[in-house]
């Protein structure tokens, strides 16, 4: 799913230029396309959500489509404040792809469950705000 | 931010006070430059009224609402990055330096060689509750950003005519293919003895006529 989502991501932005994607560190290999026909709009940062999310706000804010890529706790946790005040209050363009939602991260949900209800809740509340 | 507004900035060019509480400044420039109508500084925090206690994207001249501490050098890397023919400076403080982000962002502007960013660190050795050399110290400042592929200036952030000739050369010209720190050395309430370095004075929000007299004659002695 997280292959055909970011397949999507590529197909995308080959119809729109504004279209810019900003990765953390995962994924080798699945964006390798995107990364060699359009550098200009491919952003593989380290490992550091919250600076990503805060340049993909000041991307947005310039005009651009930004979709940024992590896992999925990463956005509705560690990253939370600059979803909620860089994304949210500004209303920028970001689309944020959270993924590891399944059984692999496990351990970074409350409960050995999938993503769960309050993670989506938090995230919806600060998009909408 | 004298200096930056009256000789440095340009219509492209993006200023984020990423200290968001120093937005008592940034407003008075702001009126200064016509930006923002002077009335709105009597109703500072006011209900219903455009200016409050840290700078929201809403107001005139005001790129990004800020104050959380850490974010403004991020939203400034996209800033740059998204065009690198325009500049952008981001205002940070050095009790801020503390956060974390901070220097996520600082690993990414050096990775980048954002040439068009400029970081201002207000270096004025104070944080919120007190000395940085008790709260947290950040020595050795330059040699930190250097490390993340930053210019350093240390420049006397009082000086106008130092803050001057350092700015024609900011940023940097693109073949150096690095982003500039400005580490200004600065006093925390300068020019009004009472205040100065006094950290009650990092918030207050009642005054008396006399005190503001009493101020208002400080900084005209």
């Amino acid at each position: 799913m997280r292959k055909t989502c970011l397949r999507m991501v590529y197909e995308l932005a080959q119809k729109d230029e504004r279209i810019v994607f900003i990765g953390s560190d995962l994924g080798a290999g699945v964006m390798a396309d995107f990364k060699q026909n359009l550098p200009d709009r491919f952003f593989m940062e380290g490992i550091g959500e919250a600076n990503m999310v805060g340049m993909a706000a000041g991307l947005a804010l310039s005009g651009k489509i930004v979709y940024c890529h992590t896992i999925a706790t990463f956005l509705t946790r560690r990253a939370f404040e600059q979803v909620a005040i860089d994304v949210g209050l500004h209303h920028a363009n970001v689309r944020l792809i959270g993924a590891g939602g399944g059984a692999v991260y496990a351990p970074l949900w409350h409960h050995r469950d999938t993503f769960t209800a309050d993670d989506g809740a938090r995230l919806t509340a600060a998009l909408d705000a | 931010m004298r200096v930056l507004y009256d000789d440095v900035i340009g219509p492209k060019d993006i200023v984020i006070l990423s200290k968001g509480h120093g937005c008592l400044a940034q407003y008075a420039l702001l009126v200064d430059k016509g930006v923002i109508p002077a009335e709105e500084l009597d109703r500072f925090c006011r209900e219903g009224a455009m200016l409050g206690g840290h700078p929201e994207h809403h107001i005139p001249g005001v790129h990004v609402s800020t104050g959380s501490l850490g974010h403004g050098l991020s939203l400034g890397i996209g800033f740059a990055l998204a065009d690198r023919s325009r500049r952008v400076f981001v205002i940070v403080g050095d009790g801020e330096c503390n956060e974390g982000s901070v220097w996520e962002a600082a690993l990414c502007a050096g990775k980048h060689k954002l040439s068009n960013l400029v970081v201002i660190m207000d270096w004025n050795h104070r944080q919120s509750y007190g000395d940085l050399d008790d709260v947290q110290p950040m020595d050795p400042l330059a040699e930190k950003w250097r490390s993340f592929g930053f210019s350093t200036r240390m420049v006397k952030g009082h000086c106008m005519h130092t803050l001057r000739r350092m700015f024609a050369y900011a940023p940097l010209a693109p073949k150096f293919a690095r982003p500039l720190v400005v580490i200004a050395n600065t006093v925390k309430g300068k020019g009004i003895p009472e205040v100065e370095n006094a950290p009650l004075w990092h918030h207050r929000d009642t005054f008396t006529a006399e005190d503001g007299a009493r101020l208002t004659a400080a900084l005209d002695a």
